[in-house]
């Protein structure tokens, strides 16, 4: 397993460099699952400094404390779900990369993703091979 | 059906039903996962989800000492869905972190079973966590085949959407073949008590044989429980089990020590 360091959003460490760096934030409400993901994230792009939340109050409330460049976002989420969770990260920060990871994958959630401003999908069934390539594509066009 | 007559048979003191419901609030139980080894190829092929309960009085509590008291109450729902959604959600995070994790298995009650959403909360938990039916296995006790009736009808809608059914602790003569051949059974496990007294004693060994020789004719895999010498693994060898699960080959372990395995740092034996 990958040693990569993932804050918790209650102990985010704030000095100048992490300040420096891009931010990636990770949403999911599966403990195991959002660890694994900080791990893969950090392991693949150490430029970026990873935070993690459990649920969308959590990560509006990161996004609003400091510039939140990437974010993951689990589609099913205790309290607000993802899709109105994209939605009101967005609205507070309008330059962020949101990308949706679901469960479920049908037209119905991609299209949902898609209009609530996701710039890509990843399922969860296939996200082994599908998430690092997403997330490269979407860091050249995002230049960070 | 007797859901008031249970609670009146209640044998556990409210005590430690309340203990229960604030370890759940508290998130106080863990999973634990055994592996199941291969025992030709010594890959690992299954993890076996054991639930734990974190007491800050007592320390790490065996599941024996708290799901009768579950059972009691309504709490063996919540638990037990928590545990499918939990065992579903590391086999992903395994996944995400790179590994090849086999299809993870949990033990289900006659209790659990009778719930008439039970088919539905399964699915449910695979479609939002995002695995595969085939990632899954349900481990139903084999005394609750007898007295199955309507419920073998849910076993056969899993088996439809593609969950594995594994029969555990076999060997006390219920898991007839006519009883196995119709339910969508992929396993069949030997229960411990007969691998221990294998070696010495002529009616277990003919128990173990005949389950195993049962289990191929219908094209199960068969699964010896309990395994701690090579005595044992070599005899059941001999016998062409497909696989073990016991101490021989690995203790149960937290999520992190599976990593481990699978990574290939520690190799079971």
């Amino acid at each position: 397993m990958a040693s990569a360091r993932c804050f918790n959003f209650k102990d985010q460490p704030m000095n100048t460099e992490t300040l420096q760096r891009p931010v990636a934030l990770i949403v999911d409400d599966h403990d195991a699952v959002r660890r694994a993901l900080c791990d893969r994230i950090q392991t693949s792009f150490q430029r970026l400094s990873v935070r993690e939340a459990g649920s969308v109050d959590e990560a509006l409330k990161i996004v609003e404390a400091e510039k939140v460049d990437l974010v993951l976002m689990d589609f099913r989420l205790p309290g607000m779900d993802g899709v109105d969770g994209t939605r009101e990260v967005l609205a507070r920060s309008p330059e962020t990369t949101v990308v949706m990871v679901s469960g479920l994958d049908d037209f119905s959630h991609r299209s949902a993703a898609s209009k609530a401003g996701a710039r890509a999908f990843v399922s969860k069934r296939a996200i082994g091979r599908e998430l690092i390539p997403a997330i490269e594509s979407l860091a050249g066009a995002a230049g960070w | 059906m007797g859901g008031i007559l249970e609670r009146f048979r209640s044998a556990h003191p409210p005590a430690l039903q309340r203990r229960l419901r604030e370890a759940i609030e508290a998130e106080q139980f863990v999973l634990h996962y055994q592996p199941k080894i291969d025992l030709f190829s010594g890959a690992v092929c299954g993890l076996e989800a054991l639930m734990r309960w974190q007491d800050p009085r007592s320390g790490l509590v065996a599941p024996d000492a708290f799901i009768p008291a579950l059972e009691d109450t309504d709490l063996i729902h919540e638990v037990g869905h928590w545990a499918i959604r939990h065992a579903l959600s590391q086999r992903l995070a395994w996944h995400i972190a790179g590994l090849r994790p086999p299809r993870v298995s949990v033990n289900v009650s006659a209790i659990q079973l009778r719930q008439p959403d039970f088919v539905d909360t399964v699915c449910e938990s695979l479609e939002t966590v995002g695995v595969g039916a085939p990632g899954l296995e349900i481990e139903l006790a084999e005394s609750l085949l007898e007295g199955l009736n309507g419920d073998g009808e849910k076993l056969r809608a899993m088996g439809d959407r593609g969950v594995n059914i594994a029969i555990d602790d076999c060997g006390t003569g219920h898991a007839s073949m006519e009883r196995l051949a119709e339910l969508p059974v992929s396993e069949l496990k030997v229960d411990r008590p007969h691998i221990a007294g294998m070696a010495s004693n002529p009616a277990d060994m003919a128990t173990v044989s005949s389950l195993i020789s049962l289990a191929h004719e219908l094209g199960l895999t068969v699964v010896a429980e309990g395994v701690e010498t090579e005595e044992q693994r070599d005899m059941l060898r001999a016998l062409r089990c497909d696989r073990i699960q016991g101490y021989l080959a690995s203790k149960p372990l937290p999520a992190a020590g599976i990593a481990r395995l699978l990574a290939g740092h520690e190799a079971p034996q």
